[in-house]
């Protein structure tokens, strides 16, 4: 699995279409530095890790910007799978200790990481403020960063047990909706959409994962 | 439309599979139709002795011997008096439904009905067809028939010098049902069937394409909910796979 993700990161990440999307962003967000873009979707596994990391690889790659990845899809972490890594950290550590120490840093034009922590199914230590604790971390992470991009959870279904990637939306410069291509039911993805614009999220714009070939061109 | 087109080509394309479907009634025809007793074959035995004479129904005075009836056993089954009495009896059957049409009972007594010497002095009367009833009426109609002709060719040909002959039908009528793995009668049917499913798993493609909810253009996409579209990533483990092979 962390194999196969991990040669598929690469792979999006070499492809003329990732970077494509990434000088999208950039111009959508104004070559604003530091940025912050929030990558979500409608349901969960439409691609949202694979996207993120390919993303932040690519972004790496070109060498012009320092790119960290956040795994906030703390529901269901999946960024340390594309990258071959696993965590070690907790999440009481990861809330208070420094960055630096929390990043795994990256290698061979890799993006640093901030994975997700080991006992992210243990939501105790969030009873408090989780806004402005997410907040602090990710204005504490774009101090040292000119583009920080956030893995989240999908935005349906709603639990208890995640971090509400509407919520992270306020705290990012722009938002980013992944669609499966031939997954995702419209209704859902329209749903998700208004929820966030409701948000006041900076919805930058759509990626299609898996897109038909067939159906690329438009009718 | 031509969007609808290309959607359902490309359903189609990505569930081609799904036509070898379209075998399975075919193979399940066929296998009843293989297991399924649909043709019987139905007979009557004569014992003979002596010289056997048969009477002609259009000449009142002529026989055949019986080496000339076997050779055309025809003269027997097509003689058209024997034909209509033998129309009458079907219509008097109330277990045929489909009465064949005079016509039709001539072809069917010429394909179906055989007349066949056997050894130690015997006669087989014989049916081979689908239509039990009508196949036990032609064998008992064609039987009496036979012995009422015999009768009338002996007392015409009445040889004081000669043996006496004697002709008389051996046990009841046998009827045997018989399964054949393979008839030419089936293609069509067959053919029929495999044309259907075949239109059935199409047409099961283009409901489920229509009914499936989720986005199918990049077009639709930015249409329905007001945002650019910032590219389309290709499936990633075909990727995966193709660096992995130029690796290698």
């Amino acid at each position: 699995m962390s194999n196969l993700a991990d040669r598929q990161r690469q792979a999006l990440g070499q492809i003329a279409e990732i970077k494509r999307i990434s000088c999208a962003i950039d111009h959508a967000l104004q070559h604003r530095t530091p940025a912050a873009v929030l990558i979500t979707s409608a349901q969960q596994g439409e691609g949202k890790s694979l996207f993120a990391s390919a993303l932040a690889t690519s972004m790496a790659s070109l060498g012009q910007h320092r790119v960290v990845l956040l795994d906030l899809n703390w529901y269901r972490p999946a960024v340390h799978h594309c990258f071959g890594l696993e965590s070690n950290q907790t999440m009481s550590h990861i809330l208070q200790a420094d960055i630096d120490a929390l990043v795994t840093k990256g290698q061979d034009q890799r993006p640093d990481l901030l994975l997700a922590p080991t006992d992210h199914r243990d939501h105790a230590p969030m009873n408090g403020d989780v806004f402005g604790t997410f907040k602090h971390l990710i204005e504490r992470i774009k101090q040292s960063y000119d583009c920080v991009i956030v893995d989240s959870a999908s935005i349906f279904p709603t639990n208890r047990m995640m971090i509400d990637p509407v919520m992270l939306s306020a705290l990012v410069d722009g938002v980013v909706l992944v669609v499966q291509a031939g997954f995702a039911p419209r209704q859902h993805v329209k749903r998700a959409c208004t929820i966030m614009q409701a948000a006041g999220a900076t919805m930058i714009g759509v990626t299609i994962n898996q897109h038909r070939p067939t159906l690329a061109a438009p009718s | 439309m031509s969007f609808y087109i290309k959607c359902y080509l490309s359903a189609f394309r990505e569930h081609r599979h799904w036509t070898l479907v379209a075998l399975v009634p075919v193979m399940l025809y066929l296998i009843v139709a293989a297991v399924r007793v649909d043709n019987f074959l139905i007979t009557q035995d004569f014992s003979y002795s002596g010289e056997i004479r048969i009477a002609m129904s259009h000449r009142p005075v002529d026989t055949l011997t019986l080496d000339a009836l076997l050779t055309d056993s025809d003269r027997l089954f097509l003689d058209t008096f024997a034909l209509r009495q033998l129309q009458q009896r079907l219509e008097f059957q109330p277990q045929i439904h489909e009465l064949p049409t005079s016509q039709g009972l001539k072809r069917l007594a010429h394909g179906s009905m055989h007349l066949s010497s056997r050894p130690d002095s015997r006669l087989r009367l014989t049916y081979t067809g689908s239509h039990v009833h009508i196949g036990e009426t032609m064998v008992d109609f064609y039987s009496q028939l036979l012995v009422q002709r015999v009768e009338a060719g002996a007392a015409r040909h009445s040889d004081t010098a000669a043996a006496p002959s004697s002709f008389k039908p051996v046990g009841p009528l046998t009827t045997t049902g018989v399964a054949s793995l393979w008839s030419a009668e089936r293609l069509p049917r067959a053919i029929l069937v495999f044309v259907l499913s075949l239109l059935a798993v199409v047409l099961l493609i283009g409901i489920l394409e229509l009914s499936d909810p989720s986005f199918k253009s990049e077009r639709q996409i930015a249409r329905y909910l007001d945002l650019p579209v910032l590219g389309s990533m290709p499936d990633a483990r075909q990727l995966a796979r193709h660096l992995e092979e130029t690796q290698e």
